[in-house]
């Protein structure tokens, strides 16, 4: 397992290298942040003051060199915009994106597995047709057209909960639930599929000629089996919300990761987009180990290798 | 069923929870802004609207204001102003004012302030913008009274003073300011750039207390959502609600910003740099069919680059007719004449700049299509854009080339627009024109009539005979105001709102 974790490791390192390469140079390809940070009469003296503070009258490879410098002392640099170090703004948005993203995540998972194997129990029944309706829709509805209907709804029109922000337990409620709706209709549609696989397999066969009881059959040994699936989606899933439920936390106004990003990239806030696509990239590496070890603990036929 | 009934109940204490937050019947206000407030040092609140729409005599007051109905200086830190020379300006300080941070306010205060705006480490932006290529002596005389003393006359020096945040002399100048303090009726006591600001009274304010005790910025950049937080009583004011939101005339206020919109054209290559060529292009825009239409029923078609209330507007100056056969007949005669009217022409555009822009842009192009010219859009980010549209442009731009731009001059003179855009030397003027800079030059060191004729006769000679631009309208912002609260906007909204200006039903 040590050689499995050491070699993962290794890849990973690699596909960040290639990563940060990557992101440095095509985010300097966008223009100068001089056009953005400074008025559009600005003088020329001021352009060119404004660069040299920033480092950015240098070379690109200079800029790269320096930047790997100050990397290897875990130093991000300094936010442009919001000057301060670009680490501390990573790491305060993240734990908002983990929160909506695990919270999202569970209910969708409990939800999914639950109504996904009630369908598969009896396909093309009336159960079957509903989750399969509903799931359909939920993967398909974009998540900015449910964000909006879901404030006009529950916040204007009902007045159940606050529209946006943070603050209470309440502010969560409505962006929980829009992240929850793409995942929980995709799991859903994956569970019932595997599901109805798992339960035509002959050791289901077997169960229910020997008198095992139907909970028990569905529940405990056909869920098992159909699970490996579910969590390959449930993880591409995750890593799209750990890089930041970008829509979900702009128009909830949210602190997250994605809206850092997003606020970033518009403003080429350089240090700020280099360490967020560091720290989702570690944080995701993370994530597929603990799923590769799911798989295993869900199927001993697997070994690390 | 019980559990059913858990979750019902739980809800509907959320509900209360929520809705006892939003009917805070406190003197207390909540604004939603469309951009974060991620930046607060007041030396760039004059070139960052919404640095303004916060600090700007809310926390950091100037010496002069100007009156919104005609830009007229008014006293406020300071008494009286007058000209004592050409290079110098007295000015006589208000007394029993205090800083914030309990700093006396005086002409040793004053002078701390205005030398931190030509700190070399701040990169300040209004100095930039205010004072380019000048340099300024301050000269305290007494403690009440100061002498400014510039390196060339300045004329403008009470509405250039109306710009200036007097900060406190205790304010770093090594670097940007995270906690302003300044004269003004608010403290500045909390900021978090990725969530909200707060302002709160300030005991110690010298004036007439403000009826708003605190009040919180926050900031959704979704249009619909800053109107729904309004209608719902979690803010009280949202700024720049998008027009089709604006549907209720009890709450939502469309007003003239300052922002004036036009098409700049590059004259320096065929077929633009043919004076036909550019009257067709103002001829064939039937400006009257956008308005309702595809821009708000505020705007106004504009036929110049700056509001009326602006010294050196010129009301001689008629909006261009439309007229698309004169048009079609200039593109011939200019055909005629062996101009290559045929010659693809590009106008770069952007999506951010103002509501329906795509569809404002497409119209464009098609009317300047329908008269025979070969004009394509070319969409372009913001980065992109603010590149096209200063000093130094490209040389060798493969086709010849327009810009759709738009300019706001809350200033109350011409200077602040035509020395910039018209003038040879402006950072984004395209014109090299000697009697123009001539008359420019005049009526930038005169002053009173004299002034703002030399600005009127250039305006004129811009638009009849240059025609650098396709002018467009003058543009309309709205606002959504809450039931608790009144506040009318005016054109210089955009940058700044006094919460002194807010008051409770």
């Amino acid at each position: 397992m040590n050689t499995y974790i050491v070699n993962r490791m290794v890849y990973s390192a690699i596909s960040m290298v290639g990563l940060i390469i990557l992101v440095f140079f095509l985010a300097r390809l966008t223009g100068n942040p001089a056009e953005l940070y400074l008025p559009v009469d600005a003088t020329p003296e001021l352009r060119a003051a404004f660069s040299q503070v920033n480092g950015l009258d240098q070379p690109v490879l200079v800029q790269f060199w320096r930047f790997l410098v100050t990397l290897l002392h875990l130093d991000f640099g300094n936010s442009l915009r919001l000057e301060r170090p670009a680490l501390q703004l990573v790491l305060t948005a993240f734990p908002t994106t983990l929160i909506l993203a695990f919270s999202a995540m569970a209910l969708a998972l409990v939800v999914a597995i639950v109504a996904g194997a009630l369908a598969a129990c009896a396909p093309n029944g009336i159960l079957d047709r509903l989750v399969n309706v509903v799931s359909l829709s939920s993967a398909s509805l974009p998540n900015f057209w449910l964000a909006l209907v879901s404030i006009l709804v529950f916040a204007v029109w009902l007045k159940w909960v606050p529209t946006s922000g943070t603050g209470t337990l309440a502010h969560w409620i409505l962006p929980i639930m829009v992240l929850f709706a793409r995942p929980c209709g995709l799991l859903a549609q994956v569970v019932r599929g595997s599901m109805i696989d798992a339960l035509s397999s002959a050791y289901v066969k077997t169960a229910r000629s020997k008198g095992v009881r139907s909970r028990s059959i569905i529940f405990v040994h056909a869920l098992r089996n159909a699970m490996l699936p579910v969590i390959t989606v449930a993880g591409d899933q995750m890593s799209g919300m750990i890089n930041g439920a970008v829509v979900v936390e702009v128009i909830f106004g949210f602190p997250g990761i994605g809206k850092l990003m997003m606020d970033s990239i518009q403003y080429r806030d350089f240090a700020v987009i280099q360490c967020g696509v560091i720290i989702t990239a570690a944080a995701i590496f993370l994530m597929n180990v603990l799923i590769d070890f799911a798989y295993v603990a869900l199927n001993p036929r697997i070994r690390f290798k | 069923m019980p559990k059913l009934k858990a979750i019902l109940a739980g809800m509907a204490l959320l509900a209360v929870a929520s809705a006892a937050q939003a009917q805070d019947k406190s003197k207390d206000i909540t604004i939603v802004m469309p951009s974060a407030v991620d930046v607060v040092e007041p030396c760039h609140m004059m070139s960052t609207g919404y640095i303004g729409l916060v600090l700007r005599q809310n926390v950091v007051e100037s010496l002069i204001k100007l009156d919104p109905k005609d830009s007229t200086p008014q006293p406020l830190l300071a008494e009286s102003w007058k000209q004592i020379d050409p290079l110098t300006w007295r000015i006589n300080l208000r007394k029993n004012v205090k800083f914030q941070d309990g700093a006396s306010f005086n002409s040793a205060g004053v002078k701390a302030a205005i030398d931190r705006l030509f700190a070399p480490a701040l990169l300040c932006r209004d100095k930039d913008r205010l004072f380019a290529g000048q340099t300024l002596e301050v000269k305290p005389v007494d403690d009440l009274t100061l002498d400014i003393i510039s390196k060339q006359p300045m004329p403008l020096m009470p509405l250039t003073l109306s710009q200036i945040g007097i900060t406190s002399p205790n304010t770093p100048t090594t670097e940007a300011s995270k906690h302003p303090v300044g004269t003004g009726p608010y403290v500045l006591t909390s900021w978090n750039p990725t969530q909200s600001l707060v302002l709160k009274q300030f005991d110690g304010y010298w004036g007439k207390k403000p009826q708003i005790q605190q009040a919180t910025y926050v900031w959704r950049s979704e249009p619909a959502l800053r109107a729904s937080m309004v209608a719902v009583g979690e803010a009280d004011i949202a700024m720049q609600i998008a027009p089709q939101d604006a549907v209720n005339p009890d709450t939502d206020f469309g007003y003239l910003n300052a922002d004036t919109s036009r098409v700049r054209i590059f004259m320096d290559q065929a077929p633009l740099n043919d004076v036909r060529v550019r009257k067709a292009l103002n001829l064939a825009i039937d400006r009257g069919s956008f308005v309702g239409t595809i821009l708000s029923k505020g705007v106004l078609p504009a036929s110049q680059y700056m509001m009326s209330n602006i010294n050196g507007y010129n009301p001689d100056l008629k909006v261009w007719p439309y007229d698309a056969e004169e048009a079609t007949r200039l593109v011939e005669e200019a055909r005629a004449a062996g101009v290559p009217v045929d010659k693809p022409i590009v106008m770069y555009g952007s999506d951010f700049m103002l509501a329906n822009s795509n569809e404002l842009f497409e119209t464009l192009i098609q009317s300047w299509q329908q008269i025979g010219l070969n004009v394509k859009l070319e969409m372009v980010d913001k980065i992109q854009l603010s590149a096209t549209r200063h000093k130094p442009f490209p040389t060798n731009r493969p086709t010849p080339t327009m810009v759709f731009e738009t300019h706001d001059n809350a200033a109350g003179d011409a200077f602040y627009t035509m020395m910039v855009y018209y003038h040879s030397s402006g950072d984004l003027s395209n014109i090299a024109d000697p009697a123009l800079d001539k008359l420019l030059e005049k009526g930038s060191t005169s002053t009173g009539d004299e002034r703002r004729k030399a600005f009127q006769e250039a305006n004129l000679k811009i638009q009849q005979d240059i025609i650098p631009d396709v002018m467009l309208f003058h543009l309309e912002s709205f606002i959504r105001v809450g039931p608790r609260v009144s506040y009318a906007p005016d054109f210089t909204t955009q940058g700044k709102l006094e919460l002194a200006d807010v008051t409770f039903k």
